[in-house]
């Protein structure tokens, strides 16, 4: 069987810890506990009827502070990096990181999730801005730990390209 | 060299509590040998030369280690314990060494908590004060406050060859100020041409308004540096002006917008004139408020 490590990256509160709950759980809390250092769960898939179980590494959220180490995103084979629709701030933490996992890692697949996709109405980050993204070439999903939305769809994409 | 009942003390209170546990991969990734207190990380049933990425799967793209050795501080092995993993290379195997950080992590986790709720707190702050001076209905309350008023000036903008290219560096610019800005407790209060006008004091911060003004001032630097925002523009310039000012709201076609009254925007403006290119120009009164660290601060200069 084959073993892929993907990270789970972005700003602080972004909802990586609850995307990886509802993914491998199917469990969402509302409550807020930050993560500190890493916790690694498991998710077997079938892609193209291979067996491929995937590691997710759910990091500790980026602020002032505390950048990402990048020791833990060494063996990675993919990134997701979680954006807060409803933070404007949470975009341009995801772009840095971005650009700074290409100059280490080189172009490892990523995908971008804009999180919390069931509070649209309080949304900062306006339609065009993600299409200009989508646009330019990247894998973008607007996803909800919330409602469930999307959080399948997020980590099978990853895993489709990783295993390609 | 420190005599050994020196050494063997330190060596002692380093995996004091720590419970040390290591195990060895061959440059083939094959587990060849274990020991410590593995059991309290919670492995077992390990298996002598056989993938040991596979019995331990966090190791996963990790071994065989390259030459460099890696730190993967507190991972966690389950709900109750955390380890720092040490992984270093030897000349024909990698050792990997946890030490337990489970307490020291209950304390992060409490600081970190309420850092990352104190952040959030705030960006709801700014982010109801933004719109309260833009979009609101409801009038506030006249009152005195003491402020900082930030003006900004981007340079070099005329420079670039197209006009959409210049737009699109000019949107990028504002929403990294204007994160910034929120983030040391400022609200964007205006954009007039090429001049970005920020506000502190309104938002509740537990710092003053001059030290926020500052420090956001210091940090639009570095992430300007950092980021790709730096091709081909000159850094900005930036002024920074503090008093007390009149705070309330004004009606406009139909809507009520927050307004300051006072002088200091139109002090700061002013000021704006002789401000230079990668400076941060502090008005005469605030420049002696500041801490010495920071009146000696190499972009800080005082307006005389
Ligand atoms: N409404 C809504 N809240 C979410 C969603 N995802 C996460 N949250 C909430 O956002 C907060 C931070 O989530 P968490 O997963 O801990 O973020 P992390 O710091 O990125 O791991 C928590 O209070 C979650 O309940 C979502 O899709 N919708
Ligand atoms: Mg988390």
């Amino acid at each position: 069987m084959i073993q892929k490590k993907i990270c789970m990256l972005g700003a602080f509160a972004v909802g990586k810890t609850s995307l990886v709950a509802r993914y491998v759980k199917s469990m969402f809390s509302e409550k807020y506990l930050t993560t500190v250092g890493v916790k690694i769960e498991k998710k077997l898939v079938k892609v193209d009827n291979q067996d491929v179980m995937l590691m997710l590494w759910d990091l500790a959220g980026e602020d002032e502070f505390n950048k990402v180490q990048t020791s833990y995103l060494r063996g990675s084979s993919g990134f997701i990096l979680v954006i807060d629709g409803t933070r404007h701030t949470t975009l341009d933490v995801a772009l840095n990181l971005q650009k700074n996992l290409q100059e280490s890692f080189g172009k490892l697949p990523f995908i971008l999730v804009f999180n919390k996709a069931d509070l649209v109405n309080e949304w900062e980050i306006d339609p065009g801005t993600i299409e200009m993204l989508q646009a330019s070439g990247n894998i973008v999903f607007r996803s909800s730990a919330k409602t469930g939305q999307n959080v399948e769809e997020v980590f099978l994409t990853l895993a489709e390209m990783m295993v390609k | 060299m420190l005599p050994s009942p020196v050494v063997d003390h330190i060596i002692g209170m380093a995996i004091k509590d720590r419970s040390p546990a290591y195990l060895c991969s061959d440059k083939r990734g094959q587990l060849i040998g274990w020991g410590g207190e593995l059991e309290v990380y919670g492995i077992q049933g390990l298996k002598l030369k056989e993938p040991i990425n596979i019995q331990l799967p966090f190791l996963e793209g990790l071994l065989p280690l390259e030459e460099t050795s890696c730190l993967l501080p507190c991972l966690k092995f389950n709900e109750k314990v955390s380890a720092d993993v040490h992984i270093f290379p030897d000349s024909n195997c990698d050792w990997i060494l946890l030490l337990n950080v489970t307490s020291l992590e209950m304390e992060q986790i409490l600081r970190q908590q309420k850092i990352n709720d104190l952040n959030l707190l705030r960006q709801n702050q700014v982010k109801q004060v933004n719109q309260l001076s833009h979009l609101r209905n409801e009038a506030i309350t006249p009152s005195v406050v003491e402020i900082a008023v930030m003006c900004l000036k981007l340079n070099g903008l005329t420079l670039i060859e197209s006009p959409i290219s210049a737009f699109s560096k000019f949107n990028l610019y504002i929403r990294s100020i204007t994160s910034t800005v929120a983030d040391e407790a400022g609200i964007v209060d205006n954009i007039i041409g090429n001049l970005i006008i920020a506000i502190f004091g309104i938002v509740p911060s537990t710092s003053t308004p001059i030290k926020n003004a500052v420090r956001a001032a210091i940090r639009i630097f570095e992430t300007i540096q950092e980021s790709s925002l730096r091709e081909n523009l000159t850094e900005p310039a930036i002024v920074i002006v503090s008093d007390k000012n009149l705070l309330g709201s004004f009606r406009f076609k139909n809507q009520n917008y927050l307004s300051i009254i006072g002088g200091s925007i139109e002090r700061a403006v002013e000021i704006q004139q002789r401000a230079v290119s990668s400076q941060i120009l502090v008005d005469k009164e605030t420049f002696e408020k500041l801490e010495p660290s920071l009146q000696k601060h190499p972009q800080i200069f005082k307006n005389s």
